[in-house]
């Protein structure tokens, strides 16, 4: 089905492209241009006359931003047509005669294979690898913490305002008792919140965060590695599991929104302890192996779609919630040469 | 009537299944346009990812040829033409339940005919590297 050239009136069903996605590279290129010339030209205009004072600084900041959107648009702009994906890809070829670095040789020869140098920057006690923690609240932690501390501000100008109108007025009229009124759900919101963050703060604090450590990094489909978990302070734990876990997340846009869905694909228990004391004599520390399945996927990262493996601990301890915790795993496509660093980007030519 | 131009595409395994590290050959001609009336030829090995996700893709071989580029005693953009390429590590041909990645040989051609716009025709053949099926828990 053709589609039309530009669609001024109409809601967007269905299809993500309306109309002509040359028109749209078009249309971003034509703006992108406008804007760095308008930026080039009043920033020439604003050099040859200089005004003093703030007006300077704001006429500056006005100035480079429209020349900074307007590169970045008509790079993005280049990049995403179909004149992008030669470019692209001599940019990708002529970018890696000039960077030495073993990152870079690393991506060439994995292209889309997660970087595993970051993961190889923490040294465990048990085994050489401990994992990151890929998962935590800290946004939940951080949006409570801004909501209650949005509500405390209003609560105390309220009160500030209110105390204020009564000393200042005579009494009459709404003006210092319509705020007290609206004080009482201001001081509720914020006490709920309140004591959300301490319930919170309170599982953060007190509960020591596990530890993974695995005896081999990166990993790949059919090995076997040690896995060495640790946790310290002082709990009575109703059940601890951790699973090996494969996930597909994609991204994609609907409407302006973007959304992220996460499946997963494989969940295999791989420990399971209940009804246990950590103390500070006993801590937690238990070895046990992990398989990674003979077929599997290697990990895969790109801008919309990523496919990782984790392992993933579900906790109970008594007094708290359930604690959920993810670690990074990375796996590598299966090579003859694993150790061996070479490049392997085709024998193409770029024009 | 006019017919849209012919792209085929040929590779060098029947069964279009090969492992990392191999040499994929390639074979590729067009017919039913007139050789002036082409404007140029690309041929890339690349991924793109499909499924509920927005598309990825990643390109391993391009190669673009024009009437200009072409030497001068083969200026016909049509000729079958062959190339190789030695085809990388990974990403690998998945088939998940959202995420898809399918590798294949594009063939993009852009053609001019009675003085109308450039128009463009892509073919594309796809084939496998190292399928790795549908993990089942």
């Amino acid at each position: 089905m053709s589609r039309q050239l530009i669609r001024i009136l109409g809601k967007k069903r269905g299809s993500r492209h309306s109309v002509s996605s040359k028109f749209g590279v078009i249309g971003n290129v034509a703006f992108s241009l406008t804007l760095l010339l308008l930026g080039l030209i009043s920033g020439v205009f604003f050099l040859w006359n200089l005004p003093d004072g703030v007006a300077s600084w704001l006429l500056g900041i006005v100035i480079l931003s429209f020349i900074g959107f307007g590169i970045q648009g008509l790079i993005t702009g280049l990049l995403g047509s179909r004149v992008g994906d030669g470019l692209r890809f001599s940019l990708t070829q002529n970018a890696h005669r000039f960077d030495l670095t073993q990152k870079s040789k690393a991506a060439r020869r994995l292209p889309n294979v997660p970087i595993i140098d970051t993961l190889r920057m923490s040294p465990g006690r048990a085994q050489p690898w401990r994992l990151p923690v890929t998962t935590g609240k800290p946004i939940q932690i951080i949006s409570v913490i801004a909501f209650f501390a949005t509500w405390i501000i209003v609560s105390l100008f309220l009160v500030g305002y209110s105390i204020n109108q009564y000393r200042t007025t005579n009494h009459s009229g709404w003006s210092w008792w319509l705020p007290m009124l609206s004080l009482l759900p201001s001081i509720g919101f914020a006490v709920w919140s309140g004591r959300m963050l301490t319930y919170e703060l309170k599982n953060q604090i007190n509960i020591d965060p596990l530890k993974v450590e695995v005896s081999h990094q990166p990993i790949y489909p059919g090995q076997t590695i040690d896995v060495t978990i640790s946790q310290g302070g002082t709990l009575y734990v109703r059940s601890l599991r951790l699973f090996l876990v494969c996930e597909e997340v994609t991204s994609y846009h609907q409407g302006t929104d973007v959304r992220t869905e996460t499946l997963e694909i494989l969940r295999e228990q791989v420990f399971v302890q209940r009804r246990f004391e950590i103390t500070s004599k006993s801590p937690l520390a238990e070895t046990f192996t992990v398989t990674i399945p003979q077929d599997a996927m290697h990990s895969f990262q790109s801008n919309f779609n990523c496919l990782q493996w984790r392992i993933v601990s579900v906790g109970r301890y008594r007094d708290y919630s359930e604690i959920r915790r993810g670690f990074s795993l990375v796996v590598h496509p299966p090579l003859e040469d694993a150790d061996e660093v070479n490049s392997s980007s085709g024998d193409a030519h770029a024009v | 009537m006019q017919f849209d131009p012919l792209i085929s595409i040929r590779l060098d395994l029947a069964d279009r299944e090969y492992h990392s590290g191999d040499i994929l050959e390639c074979e590729y001609q067009i017919d039913a346009v007139e050789s002036d009336e082409m404007h140029s030829v690309e041929a890339a090995v690349l991924w793109y990812t499909s499924g509920k996700g927005d598309e990825d893709q990643g390109i391993h071989y391009y190669q673009r040829e024009t009437r200009k580029s072409r030497h001068l005693d083969q200026p016909d953009l049509r000729v079958l033409t062959h190339f190789t390429t030695t085809l990388p590590h990974c990403p690998f041909s998945y088939e998940g339940t959202n995420l898809k990645i399918q590798w294949c040989v594009r063939v993009r051609i852009l053609v001019r005919r009675d003085g109308q716009t450039l128009r463009e025709y892509i073919q594309d053949q796809g084939f496998q590297l190292q399928r790795v099926p549908w993990l089942k828990s």
